[in-house]
């Protein structure tokens, strides 16, 4: 579904991914793990436009998109959770939800709010929260809501960026459920975590990053079982 | 009473210089100080016009509009490019430098202005008249901006403004937006300017100093940023209370410092009673 080679990326002189290869099947949790400052962040912004890349391509479905702007990524139904959640705190959780579903809206109103009502059923904590600003909400409300932001537009490519971040380890277990669900319903995902045990517990395919490089890469229980894995990311 | 009308025009004019500037600042999140130069443009552009063609005079007001806004985009989609703070900066390049070329081109004339631009309107509705213009445009300019800020495009103007990484990983443009809002505030700006300029039947490069967004600045502040009806009171507040004072005939060696001090003890008084101005709601207490 998705192939990266060679990927580069850099902010000035200081070079974030040094040439890297990805793939993610369709279908499948495809995770990076890494420590801060390995390119996680970088490899997720690439792909959804927000990064400058300077060598390598990216493909989605056979096209190339690595030049394509941010705003048109969207569309060919690639979504980025951004990393801290990024929700529009001063408005609703309603509104942050029509946000999500922007391509629709003045197309199709009805549509838009159809899909507000589906993320409230995915989510039913949000229909109880509807009105309310989204910067009054839990942590584990908030990362809900930027992810039901993300599905508005029914992506078929998901990217999240270290959802369980602040989270109690409860709540994580939920974000984690509901990440299964989303791939049980047919959605590839590419997910960047810190949390590596819990990433790996549920990735197909994982990849280790370091100073911009992939060093590791295998199935999820592959990776969890490595030495070098356990002892730098799982505390073993 | 031609002197009241008078202040009540420049008070309409500035309400709806507040008002854009608003839109662009307060809304759009956009920092520019080149307010004043949009409202020259409109100005000078709708006064040549009177002068030198018999095109009429609303079509020559646009004219002004169409040309601050042609402007802006040139400014807005050069700057945009790098970064919003470069936008400050450039604007301000941008203020100085356009106000420094019409002080000395020939065709604007110069440090000492346009004159003899002519007066549409003769006899003694003259000044009625244009107050009643002037009062409309400003009703509408407001309502206009109300309208844009509190429909669904409003909501994405806030999203993008409080958080534009997020507004682009959703698919949505926020260089277009941030190019439009600035020239629909512009442009209401330079429609001021041709008013502006059809009134006073005179305009100089002074009247169009960089300070002048300051003054706009503060009553956008003070009536509350961001609110559709702050720029209004924040208009009415700082340019009534300083000519109010005016029919105490002070002499004006006392006139002119006392309304500087007036001005600056509202600014203060409003910093520390009302931090999110007269029409702004305090969030810190929202939230707590």
């Amino acid at each position: 579904m998705l192939q990266i080679r060679g990927l580069k990326v850099a902010y000035g002189h200081i070079q974030a991914l040094h040439g890297i290869d990805l793939d993610a099947k369709a279908g499948e949790i495809t995770a990076i793990i890494g420590s801060n400052g390995a390119g996680k962040t970088s490899t997720l912004m690439a792909i959804s436009g927000l990064a400058p890349i300077t060598g390598g391509e990216i493909k989605f479905e056979g096209q190339t998109i690595s030049a394509i702007p941010a705003h048109a990524i969207t569309r060919l139904g690639i979504t980025h959770i951004l990393e801290g959640r990024q929700l529009f705190a001063d408005q609703s959780v309603e509104d942050n939800l029509i946000l999500g579903g922007y391509s629709r809206i003045g197309k199709d109103k009805a549509a838009v709010m159809a899909a507000v009502e589906r993320e409230m059923d995915r989510f039913p904590i949000l229909r109880q929260r509807r009105k309310q600003q989204a910067g009054t909400l839990s942590g584990g409300e908030q990362q809900m809501l930027a992810m039901s932001r993300g599905l508005m537009s029914e992506p078929k490519f998901l990217l999240m960026d270290e959802p369980s971040m602040g989270l109690a380890p409860l709540i994580v277990q939920e974000i984690a459920r509901t990440i299964r669900m989303l791939k049980d319903s047919g959605r590839a995902i590419l997910l960047v975590e810190q949390m590596a045990a819990v990433a790996l517990g549920l990735a197909d395919r994982a990849y280790v990053l370091e100073s911009g490089k992939v060093t590791i890469t295998g199935t999820g229980a592959e990776l969890a079982r490595d030495p070098e894995v356990k002892r730098a990311y799982l505390g073993g | 009473m031609e002197y009241l009308a008078t202040v009540a025009i420049l008070i309409a004019l500035y309400v709806i210089l507040a008002a854009s500037y608003n839109l662009v600042i307060g809304y759009g999140g956009l920092a520019t100080v080149a307010h004043p130069i949009f409202f020259a443009i409109g100005a000078y552009t709708a006064g040549l016009l009177a002068i030198h063609t018999d095109l009429p005079p609303v079509l020559n007001v646009l004219l002004g509009a169409v040309a601050a806004m042609a402007a802006s985009v040139t400014l807005a989609a050069s700057s945009l490019r790098v970064s919003g703070d470069y936008l400050l900066i450039a604007s301000l390049g941008f203020q100085l430098g356009l106000l420094q070329l019409i002080r000395n081109l020939e065709l604007t004339g110069g440090p000492g202005g346009l004159s003899n631009i002519p007066s549409t309107i003769v006899g003694a509705a003259r000044t009625p008249i244009f107050l009643a213009i002037t009062i409309g445009l400003a009703i509408a300019s407001v309502l206009a901006i109300r309208a844009i800020v509190q429909g669904p495009y409003g909501r994405a103007i806030t999203a993008m403004r409080d958080e534009e990484l997020a507004f682009t990983a959703l698919g949505r443009n926020a260089m277009t937006m941030k190019i439009v809002i600035f020239a629909i505030g512009c442009g209401i700006a330079g429609v001021a300017g041709g008013i502006y300029a059809y009134y006073f039947q005179y305009i100089s490069p002074d009247q169009f100093e960089v300070l002048q967004s300051a003054q706009i600045l503060t009553m956008v502040v003070l009536g509350g940023m961001g609110t559709a009806y702050g720029p209004v009171v924040g208009a009415l507040l700082l340019l009534a209370i300083p000519q109010a004072i005016t029919f105490l005939h002070l002499p004006p060696s006392i006139m002119a410092p006392t309304q500087g001090i007036i001005f600056t003890t509202l600014v203060l008084i409003f910093l520390f009673v009302r931090p999110a101005g007269i029409m702004g709601v305090d969030s810190s207490k929202v939230r707590s």
